[in-house]
């Protein structure tokens, strides 16, 4: 159990230190393994967690999804859906801000990043807000919160991961994924009434339009529509695996931005270069991850763990109540994907032995990381939208996120309390 | 060194569009032919290796791997510049020892005969590649440490979060 203790210690001190994720993990996992087992077997260890972590068949939707979300995003495809959300949502009092989380839901359901719909929601939301008088505390916060749907909403490349990880059905997870998700809409637009409710100077009215205008607007989003409807719709109908569907989804995208003229050729193949980068920086936390998970299954953590557990007394309430605690305060100083990969192999066994679900378990992972994503000090999502907006105070940002946590919290304890709201639609299609 | 950053970005790109265009031949056929794509799966998983591997040197080179930003350091000030040099060379290390393992898999995957089941190709070929890209990752790994220490002010090309 010391050993394990260090070797997360270890770990996190090397990765707040800026060392690379996947290095930090391989390097604490390898010197762990030859501390044990000597070089040879530790080295085939690593030879062996290279391979599957680069060369797995189900691993390829990763990329896919990447290229998929990266192309309709170069083509410019989130200005329309902020547009077409603002026109609907502007004679509302803070309807911009609630049209970006709108724009970022909508954005989610063909990007699986949570950060790269932050950072494309940014360029296009904020500037608006700006102009129309919006305080920077409420639309960088909307912005930040909405990107975290990008995560939850199908497709998502951290179920991916969840998925890989835990052999769980793929297809299952986007089903699961997808109340919650709206149910996230919901509750973030609360957190705007209430912050323009407290404070209506933070969101000045701005004038409508008419409806003819805003079903016209409707129009440019339907490559959105159509995506969505072939890469979830083949998945759901049975037609398509995660995998063909992501390759359909990114083929079918590469022709948008084709057709779409707003990129050159030359744009495109930046683009497809960028998210093979992007992807293999995902494997290389995969392969670092695994290298330290395989100490850690040396040192026999998970027994150490469901005896504290039997011992300690504490309910299966408890546990998952424990268990999202962790999460949150984990996700304050670590990247999302890489602390479900070092977190799940320990909790999902423990976690499973308790009789729950692994579907609903991967649902709560996935919204207990999107809360980290918004908490202050690292809230990654808060990083990305300061780097591309200038002059945005950090504070602001801060104090501007705390009704938006509060009510990710609320939605957490509702996916605990319900988990019948998450496995009404995958049982329904499954 | 721009030439090598080209050639290994176009051979990423290349991997990445092979992949997506094997999947999707491969669901089209199925669904049109009901004839499957040959060793489609065979391709696809070579080709993320390919796309992978190949990125690794860049990534290596650019100081381009995913970390945290939550310890605000001086910019192109000496503990910043010990902190990523440290990571490049610890990259260096973990690298040199996979090519050492991927040029011991190789040797036994030709000597074994070992083939991919539908391509027919030995193993010993990806396992080549593995260490081609591991030697690669290293050697840009180093570059990348020394550059740390000898450019004036130190670009931030990590994709920081």
């Amino acid at each position: 159990m010391i050993s394990a203790i260090l070797a997360f210690a270890g770990a996190l001190a090397l990765i707040m230190m800026r060392f690379p994720i996947a290095i930090a993990l391989a390097g604490v996992g390898l010197f762990g393994l030859y501390m044990n087992m000597g070089l040879v077997p530790s080295r085939t260890m690593l030879g062996m967690a290279a391979q599957s972590s680069t060369m797995g068949y189900s691993l390829s939707v990763l990329p896919l999804f990447v290229l998929m979300g990266n192309l309709v995003a170069g083509a410019g495809i989130s200005g329309s859906l902020f547009h077409s959300a603002q026109l609907f949502l502007s004679r509302r009092k803070g309807g911009l801000a609630m049209a970006s989380i709108v724009a970022s839901g909508a954005f989610g359901a063909i990007c699986g990043s949570s950060v790269a719909t932050a950072a494309t929601m940014s360029r296009v939301a904020l500037p608006p807000m700006r102009k129309f008088g919006y305080a920077d505390r409420l639309s960088a916060a909307s912005v930040a919160a909405g990107g975290t749907l990008g995560i939850l909403i199908p497709p998502s490349v951290i179920m991916v991961v969840y998925a890989v990880t835990t052999q769980s059905h793929i297809g299952m997870l986007f089903a699961a994924g997808l109340v919650p998700g709206l149910i996230g809409i919901v509750l973030y637009i609360v957190a705007i009434k209430w912050v323009v409710w407290r404070r209506p100077e933070t969101a000045p009215q701005v004038e409508a339009v008419g409806w003819r205008e805003r079903f016209g607007s409707l129009s440019a989003i339907w490559p959105v529509i159509l995506l969505f409807g072939l890469v979830m719709g083949g998945i759901y109908t049975g037609q398509f695996t995660a995998t063909e569907a992501a390759g359909i989804g990114a083929f079918g995208a590469l022709i948008f931005a084709i057709f779409s003229r707003k990129l050159t050729f030359k744009q495109i193949w930046v683009i497809i270069i960028d998210s093979g980068l992007v992807s293999a920086s995902l494997f290389a936390i995969l392969f670092g991850a695994s290298m330290f998970v395989e100490f850690l299954n040396l040192t026999g953590v998970h027994s150490y763990l469901e005896t504290f557990i039997n011992d300690s007394g504490l309910s299966p309430t408890g546990v998952i109540i424990s268990i999202i605690v962790i999460y949150i305060i984990l996700g304050c100083v670590l990247e999302s994907i890489s602390m479900m990969l070092i977190t799940v192999p320990i909790l999902f066994p423990v976690v499973i032995a308790l009789g729950y679900d692994p579907i609903w378990f991967g649902i709560l992972v996935v919204v207990a990381s999107e809360i980290g994503l918004i908490t202050p000090p690292i809230g990654i999502n808060l990083f990305v939208i300061r780097s591309s907006v200038p002059n945005l105070k950090m504070g602001d940002m801060f104090r501007g996120i705390v009704p938006f946590v509060a009510v990710d919290i609320v939605r957490i304890a509702i996916i605990a309390i319900f988990p019948g709201l998450v496995m009404w639609l995958p049982q329904l299609l499954f | 060194m721009r030439i090598v950053e080209w050639i290994l970005s176009l051979w990423v790109g290349v991997s990445l569009t092979i992949l997506m265009l094997v999947v999707f031949i491969d669901v089209f056929m199925r669904n049109v032919f009901d004839s499957p794509l040959s060793a489609g799966t065979e391709i696809t998983e070579l080709s993320m290796a390919a796309m992978a591997f190949g990125a690794f040197p860049l990534l290596a080179l650019r100081s381009g791997h995913i970390s945290v930003e939550l310890i605000p350091f001086k910019p192109g000030g000496w503990v910043e510049r010990f902190v990523q040099a440290g990571g490049s060379i610890l990259t260096a290390v973990i690298f040199g020892l996979l090519a050492w393992q991927a040029w011991v898999f190789s040797g036994r995957a030709a000597r074994s005969g070992e083939e991919f089941s539908q391509l027919g190709l030995n193993w010993s070929f990806v396992y080549d590649m593995i260490l081609a890209c591991s030697v690669a990752t290293v050697i840009g790994a180093l570059v990348a440490a020394v550059l740390e220490f000898t450019r004036k002010a130190p670009e931030h090309r990590d994709t920081q979060v």
